[in-house]
């Protein structure tokens, strides 16, 4: 493992660099890319607008009051995935051992590549420039080290279109001193408690005993003290050999609190729709379908029914989702709904006894295939047409090829 | 005001069967509970969730007065049931509440008013055939496993019930799989009749004739299925739609055809069925001359490689099916003697075994 070579890979500001490249006129503007509907929030930003302040997660309001000249500009999921599929075979050019972390970060290892391409910083520089040629405008910041949690680091540390080595023999100097909040997984919750020990650098956590930090923390804290030393063994997993899903789902905010019913199972008929698609795309079947409902004063909940068999079909998980709505007395309007599947298993190619049914699992895939080429709710079903002009913007856990790739999705909420 | 005594045996016995159809949670609050009536010296207990209505007559001791009260079903199941050894148990009704009497003690428990009780009518039903409620009772265990479960599939969660002339069928399918099983009735109007009808209402059928052998009446109507017998009746409504045509799915020109001793099958299918798990239930069989290989092997568990001795003469061919629809089917067969008969690879496996039942497995594509 100490002889590895990993490469982080983070694209600056994707989705408003992508905006600013097909679209001239908003280069070197500051631009916000957020969703269409009305209480959506900004998902990226570019360089010019993050000068003001503004940051990821605001809402356009607050993004307007920062900057008032801001451009805003509404999210092609499309685009973006394409995009990032295309980035995806540039990296693949130089290792088939490509992690696709998000929409826009990739772990490489290129440890058998130097053979052939030259050194880890020869193999940066060629990525960038590919993408430079064939991509045009996009930047990325590449990180390089021995293992991912420092590639990670090392791609933070310098941003746009950066290029940082941590070298071993850096590596004690440079956590000595580094914030802890900086080690990817380590959010302000983390931060927070370990402040409270009296922990606030690398340095310190990797001093910090061993049984102090397993009584604070259990299992992790062990993982935590390796960590604040560089030491992340965790292997870069290429595309198609991630581990199994356990639950697949998506959850979308309401463009305004609703209490009508039916409305709100159109809602689930999308949600339903996208999950089934994430399913069948993944090759899962799961037998548990939950329904999450947030109330206008944020009060939140589940509620899960588990079926005797196993299913995907989009149809099949809305019934079960609405017949869950109908069993509960709804006490204040909804904000949020979130429909989700879980006790996941392969499909199967069990084969329909009736004919209508293998017309249906016909019907399902030429739907699906269509999508895939067309894009997302090209063709869906009839109730679902008129909503469908509400497009949002795509979930931080897409993926190319895997059941984390999804095209669609209002919010940045996730599951996978 | 109504005066009951009655043994604690028979008491229980019949307020806990029909404390079987009592909705765990209603909007009604006086669904939770059951009606007790007195008309003409006989006792009837009835409960019903709307879909289905019981209706069980009480053998009693003594009965005096007339009228009705809703009990609350679970607490009083959970008295009788304390009570059930008790050779008398006496029920005094008076106005909003009843007094329970037995050897150690009486419980004076709040009741509902008899008139909140909804009343359910059998509307449609225009004819009944007369069949021994063993033989319902039989068909219904040797079909119901295969009823989808569902809500989707709504036509498929029922029992697909068809009287013609002097035969009565049973069919359900989840849609992957088929069993079918066909007796003899009595049918002295020639009456056709069919329906789809709920899997709650017959196995609470079965519970129902369980101690009560007989002939039981049975008529389905439009909407709703009547089984009258001796310990009283169930109304149950039926499942709306048509069911699909089943007759169609049947394989007709399967080739191969295999017999096979049903409890060897059963040991070798479990036995292989070991060596999967829930996400990859399935059995490879290799059919060879004179043998079925069963084959499972899912990477992080292992593999099971089985041999059963089968009568069989022709070319060498395999197929992929759930462990558990197989066993399911050989739990219900009567013969010692299973004929398996198989076309492609991928087309539908028929399995008989005993008269008139036949099941059809859809196999899984490899």
């Amino acid at each position: 493992m100490n002889k590895r070579t990993i490469m982080h890979s983070d694209m600056n500001a994707f989705f408003a660099s992508v905006e600013q490249q097909i679209n001239p006129a908003l280069r070197g503007k500051p631009i916000a890319v957020i969703g269409s509907h009305e209480r959506t929030v900004v998902t990226t930003s570019s360089y010019e607008a993050r000068a003001y302040g503004v940051k990821t997660g605001m809402t356009k309001y607050e993004a307007k009051q920062l900057c008032p000249h801001i451009i805003l500009v509404a999210g092609n999921t499309n685009r973006y995935t394409d995009t990032c599929r295309r980035l995806v075979e540039i990296y693949q050019q130089y290792t088939p051992i490509v992690e696709v972390y998000s929409i826009d970060e990739v772990f490489l290892d290129i440890t058998g590549s130097i053979l052939l391409f030259g050194d880890a910083e020869t193999i940066a520089r060629k990525i960038k420039q590919d993408i430079r040629e064939r991509l045009g405008r996009l930047t990325c910041s590449i990180g390089i080290a021995h293992n991912k949690l420092l590639a990670k680091l090392a791609s933070d540390m310098k941003k746009p279109d950066g290029l940082v080595i941590i070298n071993q023999e850096d590596l004690k100097k440079l956590l000595e001193q580094l914030p802890v909040k900086e080690l990817c997984g380590i959010g302000s919750r983390l931060e927070n408690h370990l402040a409270a020990l009296g922990i606030k650098t690398c340095g310190e956590l990797g001093r910090t005993p061993i049984h102090l930090l397993k009584n604070r923390f259990g299992v992790i804290g062990e993982q935590l003290k390796l960590m604040a030393q560089g030491i992340d063994d965790s292997p870069v997993i290429p595309m198609g050999q991630e581990p199994n899903a356990r639950s697949v789902g998506h959850s979308m905010t309401l463009d305004k609190d609703v209490s009508d019913v039916e409305t709100l199972e159109q809602h689930i008929l999308q949600l339903s729709e996208m999950v089934g698609r994430r399913l069948r795309r993944g090759g899962y079947m799961g037998r548990t379908i939950a329904l999450t409902l947030r109330y206008s004063d944020f009060t939140t909940f589940t509620k899960q029914c588990s079926i005797g068999t196993h299913m995907n079909s989009s149809l099949d998980i809305y019934i079960v989702a609405k017949d869950i709505l109908n069993t509960i007395r709804l006490q204040k309007s909804i904000r949020l709904v979130g429909v989700s599947v879980c006790n996941l298993i392969k499909n199967i190619a069990q084969i329909p006894l009736f004919n209508a049914d293998r017309s249906k699992q016909s019907a399902t895939r030429a739907m699906d295939d269509i999508n895939d080429r067309y894009g997302d709710f090209c063709i869906t079903w009839g109730a679902l047409i008129e909503r469908y002009h509400h497009k949002g913007v795509i979930s931080p856990s897409w993926r190319p090829d895997s059941v984390k790739c999804v095209n669609f999705s209002e919010q940045k909420n996730k599951k996978v | 005001m109504i005066n009951i005594c009655c043994s604690g045996n028979n008491l229980y016995k019949s307020f806990n069967l029909v404390t079987g159809i009592v909705p765990t949670s209603a909007i009604r609050h006086v669904l939770q509970g059951v009606k007790l009536e007195v008309r003409e010296g006989k006792v009837k207990l009835t409960a019903t969730d709307l879909e289905i209505l019981v209706r069980c007559n009480l053998q009693v001791n003594e009965c005096i007065g007339e009228g009705g009260v809703v009990l609350p079903a679970v607490r009083l199941n959970n008295i009788l049931r304390e009570w059930a050894g008790n050779e008398e148990v006496v029920f005094s009704v008076d106005s909003g509440h009843c007094v329970i009497k037995s050897k150690g003690g009486n419980f004076k428990v709040v009741c509902e008013d008899v008139g909140q009780y909804p009343e359910v009518h059998s509307i449609d039903i225009k004819g009944f055939v007369e069949v021994d409620s063993g033989i319902i009772s039989d068909m219904i265990s040797k079909v119901v496993h295969a009823a989808s479960t569902v809500k989707a599939k709504a036509i498929l969660c029922g029992v697909y019930v068809k009287v013609d002339k002097e035969d009565i069928a049973m069919v359900t399918s989840d849609g992957n799989r088929l069993s079918y099983v066909k007796r003899k009735v009595s049918n002295p109007d020639n009456a056709s009749m069919e329906g789809i009808v709920t899997v709650k209402c017959l196995t609470f059928l079965q519970k129902f004739v369980s101690d009560c052998k007989g002939v039981i009446k049975l008529g389905i109507g439009e909407s709703q299925i009547n089984i009258v017998s001796e310990r009283g009746e169930i109304l149950s409504q039926l499942i709306d739609g048509r069911y699909p045509n089943y007759g169609d799915v049947i394989p007709k020109g399967n080739d191969k055809i295999v017999e096979v001793k049903k409890d060897e099958l059963a040991t070798a299918v479990r036995m292989a069925s070991f060596m999967t798990n829930e996400g990859y239930r399935i059995v490879k069989f290799v059919i060879k001359s004179g043998k079925l290989q069963l084959i499972t092997e899912v990477a992080d568990i292992g593999r099971a490689d089985l041999e059963v001795s089968v009568v069989y003469e022709g070319p060498e061919f395999e197929i992929s099916m759930s462990p558990d629809y197989v066993l399911d089917v050989l739990k219900t067969l009567d013969n010692d003697v299973v004929i398996m008969e198989f076309g492609g690879g991928e087309d539908a496996v028929l399995m008989k075994a005993g008269h008139e039942q036949l099941n059809v497995i859809m196999p899984i594509e490899m």
